[in-house]
This record gives structure tokens, C-alpha cells and sequence, in this order.
């Protein structure tokens, strides 16, 4: 977000922007001015020298030829470099003058390159603003979404809570509806129970219950051999139960007193019993028996 | 709170509902049936020769004698299962058998025997009892008699009398000599030893309590008198030499006296001897014969014959042998009054116009049984559990047993000659 950061400053500190911008320009132009002002290098000078010749005696001419050669050389040497010197000095120029050339071209270029990134910078700038503008559009709209999506949301949530009390009160409603129903039936089955009850006690039950009893008593006690140890004082209760055809299914000891062979005999007997004898009634009937041997 | 009510309401009425459903059955009568029981013949597990008893049959007829137990006869065994797994109790369930033995013997060692049985219940399908016992070849009789009297205390519920002895008299004559002999056997009239022989007469043999010494009579000295003798040192000790006669020796219960009929002061009265003071105490003083005396358990009270009424009728008399109180009034004679070792029943001989026989009564009720048929049936002796009632019958010189309830009788070993006068031991150690 350097850009941004960038945009950041512009927008929160523009005066500041401002000031730098125009520092810059500034200094541009003072470098701008100090290269034009500097000297130009001086076309070189030529110079042409006469030569005087004299001979002389040999000799001495050639002494004072190879004098004279030898100054001349000298001469001439001093010349040449003093050419070279000034050659050196016309090339140091030049070069100094190319240099010149080349750093105003790069600093015009320089200009015309930070022009143009002002330029572009203007151009990023204006996009920035566009799409900062655009966010905050956007923003807006999502905060809109957001806020009506919650109230859609409230509205469902109530709408559910409406729905789950209604269930509720649906399934209190049945639970009622069920205890009450059980009421109904257990309070059927009682009267039922004690209609059959007064049915079982009524006189004509009773006489055929008491023969059905003294039907298995008779039984049972041709089935039961008395222990050599049984005596008056003995006795034990033997809990049976029996399906519809008499046959002894189950033989439980509840409390006997007396010994171990009278107990024997007694669960004996009844297991010996089996099938007991058809009752005189069905509804006399029972699956489960108790018998108190008693000798 | 309201629906609490109503499950307590609910429950409270289906239980008193259910209470009263039951079907209540009292049974007061059983009958005194025998109980079905087949003991299959036990397993001989080894190569070796078989000692000679058959194990089931012994037992068998033990368990037959009492009279509480209907054994089946071998023949007619189902199947002959030698183990538990071997067993299918519905088969036996099916044919009326209640009880199930099956038992095996393997030695262990030079005459050494390992006895294995156990009966089962065959309608519960369960074992009742299981044993392992060693016996030696000379015990396998009693060893045999021990299993019928666990199997007898088990289903009756009353201690077994089978490995028990008795005493009787045998006499024989040949070429017009008599010869008499006092034996000890077996319950069932096996292994009988001689006690004592005599050319003269030997009468009224009676255990000591502790079933280690006989009293009788004998006429060795030519004329009636009383010894004590042990039987395995056959110490003898005489302990009256009344003049006259010298008779009917009868231990007490505790073992501390003898009771017996004397005539040195005239005519024959009961006396008590105190064995260890031998102090000598006259029970009875009467002008009529008073003899045979009969202990009750308290060792204090006698029962006796007297012919004080003019016919022999049974009498008891209380500690101080005051006043004497009538016992039998049915028929002109009931002699040889015998005590059950529990003191609720008398046996006794009852004569009829058909002859003599043996008779019970109940002390409680006063009811009198008639358990034996006659004509010449003598000296009733109770099995120390009261279950059997040991007795001479005269005519056919027999010992003979007859269940308390006269159902079953049963003849012991048949005796050359003449049997006399059995008694019946206490229980042995």
C-alpha cells in the first residue's frame, strides 16, 4: 500500500506535498542555469616557426650542425610535446564539453521523465480517488446487504420460536391426552376387575372354586407320601404354577418348617401331582397355586 | 402428586387383586405310600473278581423291610445308568420312579474297597446325596447297610436303623439233646455269631445302652439266673442269683440299672438293680405275677405284665412304683410290653381268637394297631428308630420284621430249629 500510503499523505497533508514539490522545481533550476553559465573551451592556436641556416667549417660546421641538430631536435621535441600538451588540453576540453552536452541531455531527460511520472502520479492518483470512492460506494451497499439480510434473519428467529411453542403446547396437549386416557382405562379396568371380582365372589363361584380346591386337595394328597419324620407342628408352603392342562410348571419352597425329608416330600408331592385336575369352571381357574402341608 | 395417587392406588389394588387370586390348597393327609425307589446294581470298575455281595440288593432289601420304601426289583429297571451323565431323569420320571441310586466299587488295595454312590431326586432332577466310603471284605455288609440307612435318613428324615444288630435265642435239638445258643447278627439276620452255648435253657437277652453288653438269663447253674456279658471280651458277670427265679433282665436307658422279676420274696415282683451301688429295690409287691418290665426313656417309669386283674394285662407304674396304672383293656391278654426308644408307642403281643400277635399302641391316642397275622408271634423289639418292629414268629422259628405301621413284614434268614426272643440294638458307634 505504498501507493495508498502515498495517496495517504497527499490527501491528510497536501500543503507539505506541495512545499516539497516546489523545493524540487527550485533546485532544478539553479542546476539548469549553473551548467549553461560554465566557459566553453578556446579553439587551439597554430604557430609557424622560420628556419635560418648557416654552414660553417665543417668540422665545426658539423659541430655545429649536430649543435644545431641537436637543438633543433630539442626544439623540436619541445614542440612536440608542447603539441601534445596542447592537444591533450583541446581533447581534455573537448571531452569536458561533450560531458556537458551529455548531462544537460540526461537532466532534460530527467525532467521531461519526472514530468511525465508527475503526469502519470496525477493519472494513478485520480484512479486512486475513483476507486477509494468506489469502496466507500461499495461499503455502503454492503452495509445495506448486511443489515437487511439481520432483519430477515430476526424475522425467521421469531418465527421458529413461534413454531416451537406451538409444538410444545401440541405435545402437552397430548401427554394430557394420553394420561387422561390411561386414567379412563385403569379406571375401566378396575370397575371391569371389580365386576369380575364381585362375579368370583358371588355364591356360585365360591362353591365352584371350593370344589375345584377340594378337587387338587384330594390329589395332591394321594400324591403325597408323609416322611416317617413328619409330625403334628410341621409345615410348609409350596408356591406352583401350573398352565391350562394341570401341568406344573414352576415349584417354589416359601417357608417350611420341620426337616429336610418332609420339605423333599412335599415338593414331591406336587410335582407328582402333575397334571392337576381340570377345575369345574374355567373362570375358576389359576395359575398360581399355594399349598400349606400340614401334617 | 396426583398421578403418585393414582400408580399407588393402581398397584395397591392389583396387589390385594392378586393376593386373593391365589388359589390356597391345604393339605393335611398324605399317605403312608412307599416311595419308589430304584437302585441300579452298582459298577464293578476293575478286572479283579468281584467281591461276593451285590450291593443293590442288600440295600434294596434293607430299604423294602422298613416298609417306607417301594425298591424296584432289577428286572424291571428302566435302563441301568452307571453315572449322572448317564441318566435321563424324564424316562424315570415317566415310569413312577421318585429316587434314583446308582453307586460303583473299585479296590483300593488287598481287600480294601472304595464305594461310590448317589441318589438323586428323579423329579427335580437333582442329586440328594453322594458318597465316597472304604470298606474292608468283612464290613462290605455293613458298609452296604450304612448306605441304606443315609439314603433312609435322607428321604425320611429319620436316623437309619439298618447297620444296627440284634440278639435272639436259636435252640436245636438233635437225637432229644437241646442245644442253645445266643447269637448276635446283622440287622437283616447276616453274619451271626455265637455268643454263648448252652445244653440248658437261655432266655430274655436285653442290650446295654451303649449296644457293648448283653444281659439274660440262663439255667447253666439248673436253675434261672441273670449275667452281664461283654461282647468283645466275653467277660460275663453274674449279677443276680435270687433263689426262685431269676428273670427278664431289661438296661435301663441311661445304662445305670437293671430291672428284672424276682420271686425270693414270694411271688414273682419287679426289681431294680443298681448296677454300680448293687443296691437292690423292689418296684411291685402284689399277690399276682409281675414281670417282663419295659423301661421308659427316663430311665425312672416301668411298664410291666401282671396278672393282677386275673388275665395278663399290661400296667405302668410311676417312679415309686406307687399305684400302678392299667395299660390295655382290649382282649384277655397283652403281654411282653416293649417301649419305643422316643416313649410314644408300645409294642407288644395282643392275643385274638386267630392267635398271637404283635400289636402297637399310642401312648397319645390310646389307638392300638394290630401289625402282625399270628398264630405264635413273640417278644416285640423296636428298631432303635422306632421305623420296625423286630419279632420271633413262633410257628416257623423265624425272625421276622414288621414295619411300625404293620404295612410290611418281611421274615429274616429262616433258622434251623427255633428262634427266640430277638432284641433289637441301640444305634452302634
Amino acid at each position: 500500500m505504498k501507493e495508498g500510503s502515498l495517496f495517504g499523505i497527499i490527501r491528510y497533508d497536501s500543503k507539505a506535498f506541495y512545499i516539497a514539490v516546489a523545493i524540487h522545481v527550485v533546485i532544478l533550476l539553479v542546476l539548469i542555469i549553473s551548467v549553461s553559465l560554465s566557459p566553453r573551451p578556446d579553439a587551439p592556436q597554430k604557430q609557424v616557426e622560420t628556419v635560418q641556416a648557416v654552414i660553417v667549417d665543417s668540422q665545426i660546421v658539423q659541430a655545429e650542425l649536430d649543435k644545431i641538430k641537436k637543438h633543433e631536435a630539442t626544439k623540436k621535441y619541445n614542440e612536440k610535446q608542447r603539441l601534445k600538451r596542447l592537444a591533450a588540453k583541446a581533447r581534455k576540453e573537448e571531452k569536458k564539453r561533450k560531458q556537458a552536452i551529455k548531462n544537460r541531455k540526461l537532466e532534460e531527460k530527467r525532467l521531461a521523465n519526472l514530468k511525465k511520472k508527475r503526469l502519470a502520479d496525477e493519472k494513478i492518483r485520480k484512479i486512486e480517488s475513483k476507486k477509494l470512492a468506489d469502496l466507500k460506494k461499495k461499503n455502503q451497499q454492503l452495509e445495506q446487504q448486511r443489515q437487511a439480510e439481520q432483519q430477515r434473519l430476526s424475522v425467521l428467529q421469531k418465527k421458529r420460536e413461534q413454531e416451537e411453542l406451538a409444538r410444545e403446547n401440541a405435545k402437552k396437549a397430548e401427554v394430557d391426552r394420553v394420561r387422561r386416557a390411561a386414567e379412563a382405562k385403569a379406571l375401566k379396568k378396575k370397575l371391569a376387575e371389580e365386576e369380575r371380582e364381585r362375579y368370583l365372589n358371588s355364591s356360585k363361584m365360591k362353591k365352584l372354586r371350593s370344589q375345584y380346591v377340594k378337587l387338587i386337595e384330594r390329589h395332591v394328597e394321594k400324591k403325597w407320601i408323609k416322611p416317617a419324620s413328619s409330625s403334628k407342628g410341621m409345615s410348609c408352603v409350596v408356591n406352583i404354577t401350573q398352565n391350562r392342562a394341570g401341568t406344573v410348571l414352576s415349584v417354589n419352597t416359601g417357608q417350611c418348617s420341620g426337616n429336610k425329608a418332609f420339605q423333599l416330600s412335599v415338593e414331591r408331592a406336587v410335582r407328582r401331582a402333575s397334571p392337576l385336575p381340570d377345575p369345574p369352571s374355567n373362570d375358576v381357574f389359576d395359575r398360581t397355586i399355594r399349598f400349606v402341608f400340614k401334617p | 402428586m396426583k398421578q403418585v395417587l393414582i400408580i399407588a392406588s393402581l398397584l395397591l389394588f392389583g396387589w390385594s387383586l392378586s393376593a386373593q387370586a391365589v388359589l390356597d390348597v391345604e393339605i393335611t393327609q398324605g399317605t403312608e405310600d412307599a416311595l419308589p425307589i430304584a437302585i441300579v446294581p452298582f459298577n464293578w470298575a476293575s478286572v479283579e473278581k468281584k467281591p461276593d455281595m451285590k450291593w443293590s440288593e442288600v440295600i434294596s432289601s434293607d430299604l423294602l423291610r422298613s416298609g417306607r420304601f417301594a425298591p424296584i426289583a432289577e428286572k424291571d429297571l428302566l435302563s441301568r445308568p452307571q453315572n449322572s451323565e448317564n441318566i435321563d431323569f424324564n424316562t424315570w420320571r415317566v415310569g413312577g420312579v421318585d429316587h434314583l441310586v446308582v453307586g460303583s466299587i473299585r479296590p483300593a488295595g488287598l481287600n480294601q474297597y472304595t464305594v461310590q454312590f448317589q441318589l438323586f431326586d428323579v423329579f427335580k432332577g437333582e442329586q440328594l446325596l453322594g458318597y465316597s466310603l472304604t470298606a474292608n471284605l468283612s464290613s462290605i455288609r455293613r458298609t452296604a447297610h450304612h448306605i441304606s440307612d443315609l439314603i433312609y435318613q435322607q428321604l425320611t428324615g429319620q436316623k437309619g436303623a439298618f447297620n444296627t444288630k440284634v440278639a435272639y435265642v436259636s435252640v436245636t435239638r438233635s437225637l432229644g439233646v437241646a442245644s442253645y445258643k445266643l447269637e448276635v447278627s446283622d440287622a437283616d439276620g447276616f453274619n451271626s455269631i455265637t455268643i454263648l452255648t448252652s445244653t440248658q435253657p437261655i432266655m430274655s437277652p436285653s442290650w446295654s445302652p451303649d449296644g457293648t453288653q448283653l444281659a439274660y438269663v440262663s439255667f447253666e447253674n439248673k436253675r434261672a439266673q441273670i449275667y452281664t456279658q461283654v461282647l468283645s471280651s466275653e467277660q460275663r458277670v453274674r449279677v443276680s442269683g435270687f433263689k426262685g427265679l431269676n428273670g427278664a433282665p431289661v438296661w435301663s436307658p441311661d445304662g445305670k440299672k437293671l430291672a428284672m422279676t424276682l420271686s425270693k420274696d414270694g411271688n414273682p415282683d419287679i426289681y431294680v438293680l443298681n448296677l454300680q451301688s448293687k443296691k437292690l429295690q423292689r418296684m411291685t409287691k402284689h399277690w399276682g405275677i409281675d414281670t417282663e418290665p419295659s423301661w421308659m426313656p427316663n430311665s425312672e417309669t416301668l411298664v410291666f405284665t401282671s396278672n393282677r386283674s386275673g388275665k395278663p394285662q399290661l400296667y405302668k407304674m410311676d417312679k415309686a412304683g406307687q399305684r400302678p396304672q392299667r395299660l390295655t383293656f382290649d382282649g384277655d391278654y397283652n403281654t411282653s410290653p416293649e417301649i419305643s426308644k422316643d416313649g410314644l408307642k408300645m409294642a407288644f403281643v395282643f392275643k385274638d381268637k386267630s392267635g398271637f400277635k404283635i400289636a402297637s399302641m399310642d401312648f397319645e391316642t390310646g389307638i392300638i394297631d394290630i401289625l402282625t397275622e399270628g398264630p405264635l408271634d413273640e417278644s416285640p423289639s423296636f428298631a432303635p428308630n422306632g421305623s420296625m418292629i423286630l419279632y420271633a414268629e413262633g410257628q416257623r422259628a423265624a425272625l421276622a420284621a414288621v414295619s411300625f405301621d404293620g404295612r410290611f413284614k418281611q421274615r429274616l434268614v429262616a433258622k434251623e430249629g427255633e428262634v427266640r426272643e430277638p432284641t433289637w440294638s441301640p444305634f452302634l458307634k
